[in-house]
């Protein structure tokens, strides 16, 4: 019996052990990186997030602003960061500066996984579907790049060889593949980016699902871009402007439509034509989009004590602007208009509608390029007349008449400080033209945007600080 | 079946043998003896009592035996832990033998793993703290009451919060993202390492409690026997890759043989805090207000003006006067009850316990409930087989305050400012959004009407057989289970929540009550099978080996579910408990409605181990020894290519003072022993999985969810190294009165794991890569030193014996390749991992004082090497970073501990100081309680020495309520010297005398009364010197655990009770 219970008791023990495949589990959660890929659904919810970092596109538009001169920024909620913005002392660990250089790489990062798994063949599907996934991948990758240059550079048109930011076009998948890259030119920058929303313009499909990238968004990036690659003696930027500006006019689908909140409009209705729409793009937002901080939340309190950002008043201020030249704009857009605090319905959306969209291109912000680049491309002056008296037209607000092209030139520049107001345009817009006088900072002085962040100083020795 | 043993018919042999032998003899007589403990007079059972050259044989359960002998033979009777007595018989038959208790210094057993050893033959670095140290000490856990009493072993509660995790130490800080916490095993079972209870819910939906929990607080320090301390690699490679940080071996109590003794003790008292922080009153906070309204060019405040400030509008003249802390802290009360019984024959022995733990703490609200019960049971089924379990379930209520960030005494040292009252007129609580329609963090009294319980279930069982093959060669097998299920549930009342509603186009702010509930369950499997085999060769040569084989298996599921936003809550506020009563409040949109009000989620970690073991320990007649030991340990942690690492150690002592011309020329030196040993342990990381990059389920578009990489691949990712060597001498002088250990001691840890940081641009938010780094090193050397001296011992009158140990310690980084201060992470409280600094050191800005022309915080320039220029420029966020240097240290240049026994008649006496000394700490509040900005939170006193006028010297700056006028900033203004002495408890009994107590029928009685942290000697100005900052990473609490932000501090207990024998 004792061998019996002996023998017993060490087999038995003895069996429990050496095994190797005891330690072959995996993690019943995730997917391993190298399947993931393979399947075209995964690639769609790879895409999801990528678009989801491209959402980060409303704290690009509340930074510009906070650069900018619309906002009395003295009065937004106390937040040490955001107290940057008044002092100009930004440092390597401004949490803002570093949430739109993550989320910025973030998308550009997804973007590379996308385009290396899709040119590598990885996952099989529709043709359509292929292009559509690389032409959004193609977008987000450089459109991003574009907008990073103007939050952490110096704007084009302090000159072309400044440092833009960090050209990133691989996607590392190992730890040792990861690589130190210092930061290219405004110019390879910006190049990458017209590059990229190119190549997205062949790839993208013609009529894209609601609240996804289309070959419009494409032209309209592309528009934009241009327009901010301002160079003296030079109109040819202004030209490429003008060309895709003039493909979305002629397309004929969109047509300016205001007070703005008719048309930013939530998810529920997804699967809308917006033809009607003075809209070229959006991204289409859910509740939780809407309280983790979106444009709402920047911009719009919910009653006058609780405004996070009032507008500025007295002379030179947008108030001003929009009570003279603003029309709709200005009589409902517009919010506690003679109090100590005006604030703006921009983005306050319909009663009943608790999350809004957050647009990115608009038919407005095209024709207002178009008729600016017109003349600084030295075209005739009724189409940018034209342009700018459809705008203005559409918002009741009164109508330019003079036939002056410097005259002219400022009308547009007013309309568009009054049209695109706290859509981020207004800081770009005063770099662009070399204002000297950005709440006191000059368009070419690096201490009027971000210090290149920690996240990416403590690891890059390359990186020249702004 | 052969029903008799092969033993029985060698011992069958061995008695006809004798017989036959016995047969030519001469006259036999018939010895009767009883065998007693010189300590205690107890019977000893089980002592071996051998006539010289015969068979030795084992007294009974009463302590004695009966042999047969002639004039003039001899026997010898020894027993574990006692000095082995000769006897020569002389005629007399009833022998009484008092056997004398061996010195500690040279008999004490040490358990090691898979084995135990002693104190002669040891050669590894043991501490052993006995039971004394944990029993009737109102500890909340065992590993608090190590503190100060082993050499090399830091001990940190982190705060006074009931349960709060407790950071141990060993030989200092081996690890970066590694787990830096030493082993902990019980009774052979290895416990999971990480911490079950940091997973709540603080990191999810909104964050409640910024404190961590101690698993081990579910273990009654009363059940445990010893708690053996490993610490160099003698002593920890045989725990092979878990073992970099030490080990602790845990023994709990096992019944002796003999009558049934019961032990009942118990112990109430209560619990204060020991310090209140020096904070502004209401009056003074508003004069200041106004100071700064006026410095930054407004005008102050009319006494009917309304002003806002943490969302609540108020006007000079309705401001409160509340001291908070005196609102938050109480005293709370705390008892403690145990009942034991223990005992047995001479084939089983038992003991059984269970014990009630409830404890009120310092903090309102503040609940800390045990059950606990134990059954250890032994059974020598035959003499070639024992068979034995340990089973200890326990029951832990824990009633979780918020702290620090979260509020709570938190909230009380910052947002919750002195003007702010309790509670409106109408009795509703002050600041609440019924109230003043919002925020509602700022009436901490408020916030106790929320109710955050995590009950916990742990059950440790332990099941072992040992079978005999020979006398020299035994076989252990043994299976345990540790399954751990944690029930949290936190309930927010509708007080302290509020959503905005649009009614009727009205903007309208409602509260809801919700609940957010999550179940954690976790079973930690093992079995661990070895052979030891132990023998004498020639009397001389001792040969010991063990060698076997380990499985362990960890499987953790969460599930839980939390209501979705403030839309969402319990319309019925009598079903507050009941998930089903939770809806969408009318006021929510159509969308909302067509949701469900609850989202639930689960998560998961797995680990496995595979493990192969050997030590093999070799002395000459117990003067040289030699002692090899390894292991080989495979983990699911890391890839396929690397998951065994192999352990190994050597190690060799000498017993010097054995040698005879040694104590010839030293004959007051009774134990002079050098031993030496060198090897590797290692560290096997705190990520799971962490070598393989993974998608997961990610932030997705239009309501779905997507899509994302998680890290980066590191196929390559493997063990981190801790190579340990150790020299130490122990000594024992003029009769053992005098004894301790010298020791030097050198770590250095190699292919460190570390999140290294990359370029956010390569990777967005995946901002490191985990990996083991090449070159990066950290060294922990030291000097441990260790004097027990008797010093006065008078037969039964007065007797005194005191312990001190001390360690020095420096810790450094020696290499990081080449990398920046912030490369590794810029860790809370801008603690750093810097080349040439110990890990941890604190980054920060010199601050050169406030300008006194025109009262602005002042930092000095320094240079890219670090050197101040001599210039100084005004402090803010773009010239703090630029001007950071390493400065202080985090790690205490010397710890340790100074312990004093003494007795007197029935009377005894213990007291404990604790003390670390030459550490700095980085008060992480301090920048905004007294950094100049006042508009938020409350202030300490010291910011009354403001600046005022030019030409004031002071050290706080001008007052101002903008946040950009460089407050805020890390500098070392609030890096203060944290060095402290402690008593840590105290302890007066007295035992009745025992005429007495068996007049009361009893065996023993004692009663005493006590006290914990009575007495800090300290310089350090914040709130206690003697915490550790929360930790939301185990890379937290190896960098940041001195930079403690909104601290508790540590509570002050006194305690009576009694325990009784029976």
């Amino acid at each position: 019996m004792k061998k019996i219970l002996i023998n017993g008791l060490v087999m038995a023990s003895l069996a429990l052990g050496s095994c190797q495949q005891f330690l072959d589990i995996r993690q019943p959660d995730v997917t391993p990186y190298d399947k993931a890929l393979n399947d075209v659904n995964n690639v769609e919810a790879l895409m999801r997030t990528t678009y989801n970092d491209l959402q980060g596109y409303n704290n690009f538009v509340r930074s510009s602003t906070m650069f900018g001169d619309e906002v009395d920024i003295s009065r937004q909620s106390q937040d040490q960061f955001g107290a940057d913005y008044i002092t100009r002392n930004f440092g390597r660990f401004n949490g803002i500066g570093e949430g739109l250089w993550s989320v910025g790489y973030s998308g550009i990062f997804r973007s590379n996984q996308i385009i290396k798994a899709t040119l590598a063949n990885e996952y099989t599907t529709s043709a359509p579907i292929r292009s559509r996934l690389l032409g959004e991948a193609y977008f987000i990758r450089g459109y991003m790049h574009f907008e990073l240059c103007r939050q952490f550079a110096l704007p084009y048109s302090a000159g072309k060889t400044n440092p833009g930011v960090v050209i990133r076009t691989v996607a590392p998948a190992f730890a040792d593949e990861v690589q130190v890259v210092p930061r290219a030119t405004l110019e390879a920058t910006y190049g990458q980016a017209i590059a990229d929303i190119k190549a997205s313009l062949d790839l993208l499909p013609e009529t894209p699902a609601n609240g996804r990238l289309g070959k419009d968004a494409a032209r309209a990036a592309l528009a934009r871009i241009y327009f901010n690659m301002v160079e003296d003696g030079s109109s040819a930027n202004y030209q490429e402007a003008k060309t895709y500006c003039d493909q979305l006019v002629q397309s004929g689908k969109y047509k300016v439509t205001l007070p703005m909140n008719t048309f930013s409009f939530d998810i529920s209705r997804r699967g809308i034509i917006k033809a009607d729409t003075g809209i070229i793009f959006e991204l289409t937002n859910t509740l939780s989009d809407d309280a983790g901080g979106s444009l709402a939340g920047a911009f719009w309190g919910n009653t006058a004590d609780n405004v996070f950002t009032p507008i500025l008043t007295g002379s030179g201020s947008l108030l001003l602007a929009l009570r003279n030249f603003g029309g709709l704009r200005y009589d409902t857009l517009v919010l506690n208009r003679d109090g100590a605090r005006p604030y703006t319905a921009k983005y306050a959306g319909g009663t009943g509608i608790p999350f809004k969209n957050t647009p990115v291109f608009r038919y407005a912000e095209v024709l207002l390029t178009r008729a600016e680049a017109n003349l600084q491309a030295g075209g005739d002056v009724p189409t940018s007349l034209a342009d700018l008296n459809a705008v203005q037209a559409a918002a009741r607000a009164p109508l330019t008449t003079t036939t002056d092209r410097d005259q002219l030139l400022d009308a547009i520049r007013l309309e568009r400080r009054v049209e695109l107001h706290l859509e981020g345009d207004r800081y770009h817009e005063l770099r662009r033209l070399k204002s000297t006088n950005i709440r006191g900072a000059s368009y070419n002085d690096s201490k009027s945007f971000f210090q290149i962040p920690n996240s990416e100083q403590r690891a890059n020795p390359t990186i020249v600080l702004n | 079946m052969n029903q008799i043993s092969w033993q029985r018919a060698l011992a069958l042999l061995s008695l006809l043998l004798c017989l036959s032998v016995g047969a030519f003899a001469q006259e036999e007589l018939k010895i009767r003896g009883l065998v007693k403990g010189g300590d205690d007079g107890e019977p000893l059972v089980g002592a071996a009592v051998q006539l010289v050259g015969g068979k030795a044989i084992p007294t009974n359960v009463e302590g004695k035996f009966e042999l047969s002998a002639k004039m003039g033979d001899v026997i010898e009777v020894s027993f574990l832990g006692y000095i082995k007595e000769s006897i020569t018989i002389t005629g007399d038959q009833a022998l009484v033998i008092i056997l004398a208790p061996a010195s500690k210094v040279t008999s004490e057993i040490l358990v090691v793993g898979y084995g135990t050893t002693n104190r002669k033959d040891a050669v590894g670095s043991i501490e052993k703290v006995s039971s004394k140290a944990f029993e009737n000490i109102a500890m909340p856990s065992f590993d608090a009451g190590l503190q100060g009493r082993a050499a090399g072993v830091s001990i940190t509660q982190q705060s006074g919060v009931l349960g709060s995790a407790v950071k141990v130490n060993i030989r200092g800080n081996n690890a970066i993202t590694g787990n830096g916490n030493p082993l902990i095993v019980i009774d052979g079972m290895i416990l999971y390492s990480g911490s079950l209870g940091n997973n709540d819910l603080s990191s999810r939906d909104s964050p409640v409690n910024a404190s961590n929990y101690n698993t081990l607080a579910n273990l009654d320090p009363n059940d445990i026997e010893s708690v053996d301390i490993l610490k160099d690699a003698s002593a920890t490679a045989i725990y092979g890759a878990r073992a970099a940080g030490g080990v602790m071996i845990i023994t709990t109590k096992s019944g002796k043989s003999g009558k049934t003794k019961f032990n009942a003790g118990y112990y109430a008292g209560f619990n204060q805090t020991t310090r209140k922080l020096p904070m502004l009153n209401g009056p003074e906070w508003m004069s200041l207000y106004n100071e700064a309204r006026v410095n930054d060019g407004l005008q102050p405040l009319s006494g009917n003006q309304t002003f806002n400030v943490n969302g609540i509008n108020l006007t000079p003249n309705t401001i409160a006067n509340t001291n908070w802390q005196d609102e938050i802290f109480r005293q709370g009360i705390v008892q403690n009850a145990t009942l034991s019984a223990s005992g047995g024959t001479d084939k089983s022995r038992f003991f059984i316990g269970g014990s009630y733990r409830t404890d009120e703490g310092m903090l309102q609200g503040n609940k800390f409930d045990r059950f606990n019960v134990r059954a250890n049971l032994k059974n020598n089924a035959t003499d070639w087989l024992e068979i034995g379990i340990q089973v200890n379930p326990a029951y832990t209520k824990n009633r979780m305050v918020p702290t620090s960030f979260n509020g709570g005494i938190g909230a009380a040292q910052s947002n919750a400012l002195p003007i702010f009252g309790t509670r409106n007129a109408d009795g509703s609580y002050f600041g609440t959004q019924r109230a003043q329609g919002y925020n509602t963090g700022n009436n901490p009294l408020a916030a106790l009407e929320n109710e955050y319980l995590s009950n916990t279930f742990n059950m440790l069982g332990n099941v072992y057989a040992e079978i005999k093959f020979l006398p020299e060669l035994k076989f252990r097998t043994s299976y345990q289970i540790n399954y751990t299920s944690q029930r949290e549930s936190f309930y927010t009342s509708g007080i302290n929540r509020y959503a905005n509603f649009n009614v009727n186009g009205r903007d309208t702010t409602f509260g809801l009550a919700d609940l957010k509930e999550r179940t954690v369950n976790a079973l930690n499997w093992m079995t661990s099978n070895y052979f030891t085999y132990e023998k004498t060769f020639a009397s001389v040569h001792n040969l010991k080996a063990v060698a076997g084989f380990e499985l362990n298996a960890i499987d953790q599921e969460d599930v839980g579910w939390f209501t979705n936003n403030g839309a969402a809550g319990f319309s019925n506020p009598y079903a507050r408990r009941l998930s089903s009563s939770i809806a969408w409040s009318q006021f929510a949109t159509d969308q909302q409605k067509g949701t469900s009000p609850t989202t639930g989620y689960n998560s998961f970690f797995l680990q496995r181990w595979d493990s192969y073991f050997g030590r093999v320990s070799y002395n000459y007649d117990r003067k040289y020894i030699a002692e090899f030991s390894v292991r080989t340990d495979g983990t699911s942690n890391f890839g396929p290519d690397r998951r065994y690492g192999f352990f190994w150690s050597v190690g060799a002592g000498w017993n010097m003072s054995d040698e005879t011309w040694f104590s010839a020329a030293l004959p007051f030196v009774n134990l002079s022993k050098i031993r030496a040993s060198y090897g590797a342990a290692g560290d096997p990381g705190a990520i799971p999985f962490g070598w393989e990059a993974t998608y997961g389920i990610s932030g997705g578009y239009q309501g779905v969810n997507g899509l994302s990489l998680n890290r980066l691949a590191n196929p390559i990712l493997q063990w981190a190294n801790s190579r340990k060597f150790d020299v130490s001498l122990d000594y024992g002088l003029f009769n053992n009165r005098i004894s301790g250990t010298l020791t030097y001691f050198n770590t250095v840890n190699t292919a460190i794991l570390v999140n290294r940081g990359v370029p956010s641009s390569a990777t967005g938010y995946i901002q490191t890569v985990y990996l083991n780094d090449k070159n990066a090193e950290v060294v922990n050397q030291g000097v441990e030193f260790t004097i027990n001296s008797i010093n006065v011992d008078m037969p039964n009158s007065l007797r005194w014996s005191s312990n001190l140990n001390l360690t020095f310690l420096r810790n450094k980084v020696t290499n990081t390749n080449g990398l920046g201060p912030d490369a590794f992470g810029d860790s809370p409280g801008d603690t750093r991992v810097i080349q040439g600094q110990p890990l941890g050191i604190s980054f920060l800005a010199q601050s050169a004082g406030v300008d006194p022309q025109t009262g602005k915080e002042m930092i000095y320039v320094v240079d890219a090497n670090g050197n101040r220029t001599g210039a100084v420029v005004e402090a803010n966020a773009t010239t703090v970073p630029e001007n950071r240097v390493a400065i202080g240290n985090p790690q205490p240049t010397v710890y340790g501990g100074f312990t004093n026994e003494l007795s007197f008649k029935g009377f005894d006496l213990s007291f404990l100081f604790s003390f670390s000394l030459g550490n700095t700490v980085y008060d992480d509040g301090g920048k905004r309680q007294i950094g100049g900005f006042s508009t938020t939170w409350n202030q300490r006193r010291e910011v009354l020495e403001r600046w005022q006028k030019p030409g004031d010297v002071t050290s706080v700056p001008r007052l101002t309520s903008n946040t950009s006028a460089g407050n805020w900033n890390n500098i070392d203004r609030f890096l203060y010297d944290g060095s402290f002495v402690r008593l840590k408890n105290i302890t007066l009994g007295y035992t009745i005398p025992r005429e007495w107590s068996s007049k009361m029928k009893l065996a023993s009685c004692r009663v005493f009364v006590g006290g914990t942290n009575l007495l800090t000697f300290t310089r350090f100005p914040g709130f206690d010197p003697e915490v550790s900052r929360y930790q939301f990473s185990a890379t937290d609490g190896n960098i940041a655990a001195s930079a403690p932000y909104l601290a508790t501090p540590q509570m002050m207990t006194f305690i009576g009770g009694f325990n009784i024998g029976f």
